[in-house]
């Protein structure tokens, strides 16, 4: 059983990471009834607002200026991108073809920007904490520690305002009911913009996270928005609960796989758990079926 | 007058449901809707409350033009909608549900109050308060409804087909609690095809046929049941 720590440790790392962006996807998807391609760009938008606020050859201002910088401008970022692409599309025929293109269009063009504006050499943000802790035996180091906890934390966080905050009620509402929200004077358009700089910082969070862990490049962002898609349909569209049992289970497959099979067998195989797991429960884990 | 609508026409994409109604409802007045099915009742007040555009025509309340307002700002000056086929949160609780009737500025202070005075008008609600919406039977759920368009303190309550679809003995309850409601002295636009039920709570009743009113009876004038069956089938039906 050697490989029993060094497994869970990498799942417990990728699942807190999958869980804080496919919970953004999936709440908008919840809200909004679109799906954000760009997801993964704001990750990578929030990776490099904390660089350049932090690092030494910049604004210099330390991590916590940085993470703070990240989360305002991808409130703000998330607010926008929301106004611009996607609000003249809502409500028209076709609407979720359109966003699936602007999004998408949008993901390229920022992340295209990115390479533009900071260049191709890769950077990385330092780590919220140094040193290791030993785990049986494996040494799990304080920045994956921090990325364990504060995921989940910040997510539990998330659900209880979404349960007692009136504004968090509000949102519930919308996702339930649109007509019966109009009808109890809740403004759903304001509702939507709200929606999307919640999930906006979500992504930035996961992505000053990821850009201590690994290197922050433009196309950062794709695989794990590659894989908070698979955990959202895997857990179920919508399901904030589903969501991230989806991601640890993700992750934790993953896990298993990459020791056992091997990187290269491992996406293979998670698109199989995916098929699988349609074809007997064809709205996911958790999902509900909308029409 | 509280309510004018002038000269309506609305519909769904370019299929037209509304074609030129207008109906009147003065402060204090409960008036009703009835007549057959797809004819535009719904859409009326679905038009009323902001949540369609109407093509043609205005709607004034309480003296201002709310044709193009916002169903929030609609909701804010208390014209509530309580929606057709009890259309609640359904993964919500009961008491969940009624708050958010409260919403708006205007109701959210009071939303204690006006609990208590609902629970002692539908007490099965508060029995079922942490209950999620979705379990609760046909004729709860209508009650939760109209809970919940009372909690947004209406100066207007619309109530949709309240009794559609419930067995006799629960729609009789809510006869009951909707004639209390009526004695508030709030002002009442329903639509139900329960008759006896519109003749005991409503002064005025409008027949809505084609997307327009057909036939209306006068303020004071006495009503029964085999006038409206006149108005519905002719002559001929009453006879």
């Amino acid at each position: 059983m050697n490989a029993l720590a060094p497994i869970l440790s990498a799942a417990l790392v990728s699942g807190s990471l999958y869980a804080l962006l496919a919970s953004g996807l999936s709440f908008v998807w919840g809200t909004v009834r679109i799906f954000n391609f760009a997801q993964g760009a704001l990750l990578m938008i929030g990776a490099y607002v904390a660089w350049y606020v932090t690092d030494p050859s910049r604004a210099g201002a330390g991590l916590g200026a940085g993470f703070t910088a990240a989360l305002f401008a991808l409130a703000f970022g998330g607010a926008v991108l929301y106004l611009a692409i996607v609000r003249p599309f809502i409500g028209r025929a076709n609407s979720d073809l359109m966003v699936i293109m602007t999004t998408l269009a949008a993901a390229t063009f920022f992340e295209n920007g990115a390479d533009w504006v900071a260049g191709p050499r890769y950077k990385n943000l330092p780590r919220l904490a140094t040193g290791n802790i030993q785990f049986s035996n494996t040494a799990v180091s304080m920045q994956e520690l921090i990325i364990i906890i504060l995921g989940p934390s910040l997510l539990l966080a998330f659900a209880v305002f979404l349960k007692r905050a009136k504004l968090g009620m509000a949102i519930r509402a919308v996702e339930q009911n649109r007509d019966a929200a109009f009808l109890v004077g809740i403004d759903i358009r304001n509702i939507y913009v709200i929606v999307f700089a919640v999930s906006a910082v979500l992504a930035a969070v996961a992505g000053v996270l990821y850009g201590g862990e690994y290197f922050i490049t433009p196309t950062m962002g794709d695989d794990p928005l590659l894989k908070a898609f698979i955990v959202v349909v895997f857990g179920g569209l919508g399901s904030l609960p589903g969501t991230v049992v989806g991601a640890y289970m993700i992750a934790l497959i993953e896990s298993v796989s990459r020791y056992y099979i091997g990187l290269y067998y491992t996406p293979p195989i998670l698109f199989g758990v995916l098929i699988a797991v349609m074809l007997v429960r064809p709205t996911g884990l958790l999902g509900r079926a909308y029409q | 007058m509280l309510l004018k609508v002038e000269d309506v026409s609305a519909g769904y994409g370019r299929i037209p449901v509304l074609n030129g109604i207008s109906i009147e409802v003065g402060r204090g007045e409960r008036v009703g809707l009835f007549g057959p099915n797809g004819h535009g009742k719904t859409t009326l007040l679905r038009t009323i409350s902001g949540l369609m555009r109407p093509t043609h025509g205005r709607i004034t309340f309480d003296g201002r033009d709310i044709t193009t307002t916002a169903p929030k700002d609609i909701v804010s000056l208390g014209l509530i909608h309580v929606l057709q086929g009890n259309t609640l949160f359904p993964r919500m609780t009961v008491l969940e549900n009624v708050l958010l009737g409260a919403y708006s500025k205007r109701a959210w202070d009071d939303r204690e109050e006006n609990l208590a005075r609902i629970y002692e008008l539908f007490p099965i609600l508060k029995q079922r308060s942490r209950q999620l919406a979705r379990t609760l039977s046909g004729g709860q759920r209508q009650m939760a409804s109209i809970a919940t368009g009372l909690m947004g303190m209406p100066v207007l309550l619309m109530l949709d087909e309240p009794t559609l679809g419930l067995a006799p003995k629960v729609k009789d309850e809510l006869a009951t609690a909707i004639s209390e409601i009526a004695e508030t002295g709030v002002t009442m636009i329903l639509v139900d095809q329960d008759i006896e039920l519109l003749l005991s709570v409503c002064e005025r009743l409008y027949l809505v046929e084609r997307g327009r009113v057909s036939l209306e009876t006068r303020r004071g004038e006495k009503i029964s049941q085999e006038d409206v069956l006149e108005m519905y089938f002719g002559k001929a039906a009453s006879a």
